[in-house]
């Protein structure tokens, strides 16, 4: 009876875990990209932020707010990145793979779409970090501004305001630099 | 107010759209867990839902192997040494050195430094060297024989 009550609730809290994972690993992917724009960067910390709440839960902590909890362990993982064992296991940091190109031949449109890209890429770099934040949870994850306060943890005013500017100096710059909208 | 951006909003947010999504994961991946032990994969949750670390894996086996080798080896070398017959081996001929008294400091003394003069390379025996005295181990003790020098006063 017990070994079956101990199964149940092993089976609950997976459950638990997939649907938190289903509905929240994107954003918590958004915030470490927002931070590093590294993809598969953002995914380690993603999945790491994940096995952390897992782990917690294994100790018997009571974790109040998940989803507020990923996000702030995704920032500290995100902010200790540059200090931290990721480099050292197998991630690579934006810069080094800058370079890296596709061993076959791509078609003119998609080698246009990559160089826009790779444009865009540097200018959002050159962005603060809070509009970087803004827009990528605003253009990844088709959040509306109430999404984002509540992810951001400030009121949708200031949202609308931060994404307005955010939008405006990456229109200016992209200007700048003559980068043209994909067709 | 600020002035309206002078590419079109909706080719910047096509544009935004198209980076963003491009760099989203595809297809996302299933979470990871600390342990497959803790995590209770059910019946459907199959392989594909863990990580896959092949690369680990494919080093952890390597090495299992590489280790169970070095055992193997080990352990076929002791055996085949141990089937070797070995060598006869007998202590050194005894040489024919005199027997000392092992309490008689001075015929030891005597017997060392012969020793060394044998050891120096081109030194010959000195023909007049003393003979040293025969010693019977075994019959050291004589009746009467104090232990004393004879000429040693007595009580």
């Amino acid at each position: 009876m017990s070994a079956d009550r101990d199964t149940g609730n092993a089976q609950a809290r997976r459950d638990e875990f997939e649907s938190l994972y289903d509905r929240h690993s994107r954003e918590v992917w958004a915030i470490a990209y927002a931070r590093w724009m590294d993809k598969d960067l953002a995914l380690d910390i993603a999945q790491e932020a994940f096995m952390r709440l897992w782990k917690a839960w294994e100790r018997g902590e009571h974790i109040l707010n998940p989803r507020a909890w990923l996000m702030r362990v995704a920032r500290n993982l995100a902010d200790d990145y540059a200090k931290s064992a990721f480099r050292r296991n197998g991630t690579h940091p934006p810069a080094t793979m800058n370079g890296v190109r596709a061993p076959t031949p791509q078609p003119a449109e998609l080698l246009e779409r990559e160089e826009a890209f790779a444009r865009l890429r540097k200018v959002l770099e050159q962005l603060p970090q809070a509009d970087r934040d803004i827009l990528t949870l605003r253009y990844t994850l088709d959040y509306d501004a109430s999404e984002i306060a509540k992810i951001l943890e400030i009121n949708t005013t200031a949202v609308h305001m931060r994404l307005s500017r955010a939008r405006q100096r990456l229109a200016e710059r992209l200007a700048e630099q003559g980068v043209e909208p994909p067709s | 107010m600020t002035t309206p951006p002078s590419e079109p909003t909706a080719d910047l947010d096509r544009l935004l759209t198209a980076f963003y999504q491009s760099e989203l994961p595809k297809p996302w991946p299933r979470p990871r867990y600390p342990s497959l032990a803790h995590a209770h994969p059910s019946p459907a949750a199959s392989s594909r839902d863990m990580p896959r670390h092949t690369g680990q894996a494919n080093a952890l086996s390597q090495g299992k192997f590489a280790l169970a080798l070095s055992v193997a080896l080990l352990l076929g070398s002791c055996w085949y040494l141990s089937g070797l017959p070995v060598a006869d081996w007998s202590p050194p001929a005894a040489t024919n050195r005199e027997s000392v008294n092992p309490f008689d400091l001075n015929a030891n003394q005597r017997l060392l430094d012969q020793q060394l003069q044998l050891q120096r390379p081109g030194s010959q025996p000195a023909p007049n060297a003393p003979a040293l005295p025969q010693v019977d181990l075994l019959n050291l003790h004589q009746p009467g024989d104090t232990g004393l020098p004879k000429n040693a006063p007595t009580r």
